[in-house]
């Protein structure tokens, strides 16, 4: 089975050098936590500085250890979730599906995120003023189709516009649980088929759905604890899996099955309700 | 919604088969206690067909159903559109008003030499030009736009039909 970046970017990314994989990422310069959107914002604010510290971690392990090419959206003052981009669009070929996000406090990020995929070339679709959905938080590729949330941000019909701009077919998910309110944060497709996820977080039919597509011998759940220190909310690059620290079982059972794990302290992005995958966006 | 004779007709569409939200909806339909008839059922073709669904429920008039109908839309079971597009004449050739509601082909693949491939469009931006007087609607390249053009904004009013289907067109 050959790589998502061979699947679903090469060679048809607006993005010239498409010899390794490209990551959307916005420094915390203006980061912290001004509001409370979901269950994580209420445990306080966020040190700016640390959160400085960790970022340039995890850019290092991106593209130091992963061997990726790293753009930048330039951060802007009173935006402090635009440091999510996992949230900024849906990305495929050379199509960006902008978010439209359910939160006043976040939907000034939208033009900032639309200029930047105009200015690199991509084609731009966005969401009707009534329909929100908020990008590759809720939309993720596993194979040849897209599995996506809904409910807790997303709006279910925005998932029509994935499917009738990128021709993928999408299998809706409702997110039953507030805290895990994005479907990033309770599974991540990684490469060669497998498939991390939080049970959980799914109702019957949701966990049908994960079984029903997902071959047995690919899945991976984990447990309650791993999920709340955001383990699904992992960085996949080829064999690189990079998440925040403190789930050793996971990593151990990654070992096995050949993937490299990097874990980075991240604990100050996790007082805002994201973590690795929620500051990156694959753009090609 | 929309009711006739006591009756709420909803459509609920996309890959509501493989995502279960077809059987969500009608479960969630018995569990509060209502009846309800399918009408119609296109079920897509392909793996990438989305499916469509029209049923109708019997309305009644207490907090029950309106929630239920409220619980439903979170579900994708909306109204069947009754809603007029909204009209805008083009300032300009090849120059679309405000908010124009335009798409480029969907995408269509052919199976060639046991290969999907992908064809290319080299169609462009396309917008909706309406013609009232003869009650006709023709998609038009925007650089084929003309001055006074009637055109499409917004998207209320707008339905697109499942896609990739043979004969089907944007």
């Amino acid at each position: 089975m050959s790589n998502l970046s061979q699947q679903y970017f090469v060679p048809t990314s607006p993005l010239k050098d498409t010899s390794r994989p490209h990551i959307l990422m916005s420094p915390p310069d203006y980061f912290t936590v001004e509001y409370a959107i979901n269950p994580w914002m209420t445990q306080g604010a966020a040190d700016t500085d640390l959160a400085k510290t960790q970022w340039e971690a995890l850019y290092k392990a991106i593209t130091e250890k992963a061997g990726a090419s790293v753009h930048i959206l330039d951060p802007v003052q009173g935006l402090p979730d635009l440091v999510f981009t996992a949230n900024a669009a849906f990305v495929y070929k050379d199509t960006a599906i902008i978010a439209h996000y359910k939160f006043a406090e976040r939907q000034p990020e939208e033009p900032f995120c639309e200029a930047w995929f105009k200015k690199n070339g991509y084609r731009t679709i966005t969401m009707p003023e009534d329909m929100f959905f908020e990008g590759a938080g809720d939309a993720l590729i596993w194979q040849d189709r897209v599995f996506a949330g809904y409910k807790t941000r997303t709006d279910i019909l925005s998932h029509h516009m994935i499917t009738r701009e990128t021709g993928l077919p999408v299998l809706s998910m409702e997110l039953i649980d507030p805290r895990f309110y994005h479907i990033d944060v309770c599974i991540c497709p990684l490469y060669n088929g497998y498939f991390i996820y939080y049970p959980d977080a799914f109702d019957d039919y949701g966990k049908r759905v994960i079984e029903a597509n997902v071959p047995a011998d690919k899945l991976i759940p984990v447990t309650g604890e791993e999920a709340y220190k955001f383990a699904c909310n992992a960085v996949n690059i080829n064999d690189t899996v990079i998440f925040n620290q403190g789930s050793d079982r996971l990593a151990g059972e990654l070992t096995e099955r050949g993937f490299q794990v990097i874990q980075v302290d991240l604990s100050e992005f996790l007082k805002a309700g994201g973590s690795s995958k929620c500051l990156t966006l694959r753009v090609a | 919604m929309t009711t006739t004779a006591g009756v709420t007709i909803l459509e609920l569409t996309g890959h509501i088969i493989d995502s279960l939200t077809l059987a969500k909806v009608i479960d969630k339909i018995q569990a509060a206690g209502f009846d309800y008839q399918i009408n119609d059922i296109q079920i897509g073709q392909y793996k990438t067909d989305p499916s469509t669904v029209h049923f109708s429920l019997w309305t009644q008039d207490n907090p029950e159903f309106e929630a239920l109908l409220d619980e439903l839309r979170a579900y994708g079971a909306e109204s069947v559109s009754e809603t007029n597009v909204s009209l805008a004449p083009c300032p300009a050739d090849g120059v679309l008003p405000k908010g124009a509601y335009t798409r480029k082909n969907p995408p269509i693949q052919i199976q060639c030499m046991n290969e999907w491939l992908s064809v290319e469009s080299q169609a462009g931006e396309l917008a909706i030009v309406v013609d009232t007087a003869s009650k006709s609607a023709l998609l038009k390249n925007v650089q084929d736009i003309k001055a006074g053009d009637s055109v499409v904004v917004g998207h209320a009013g707008v339905r697109v039909m499942p896609m990739l289907k043979a004969g089907a067109h944007v």
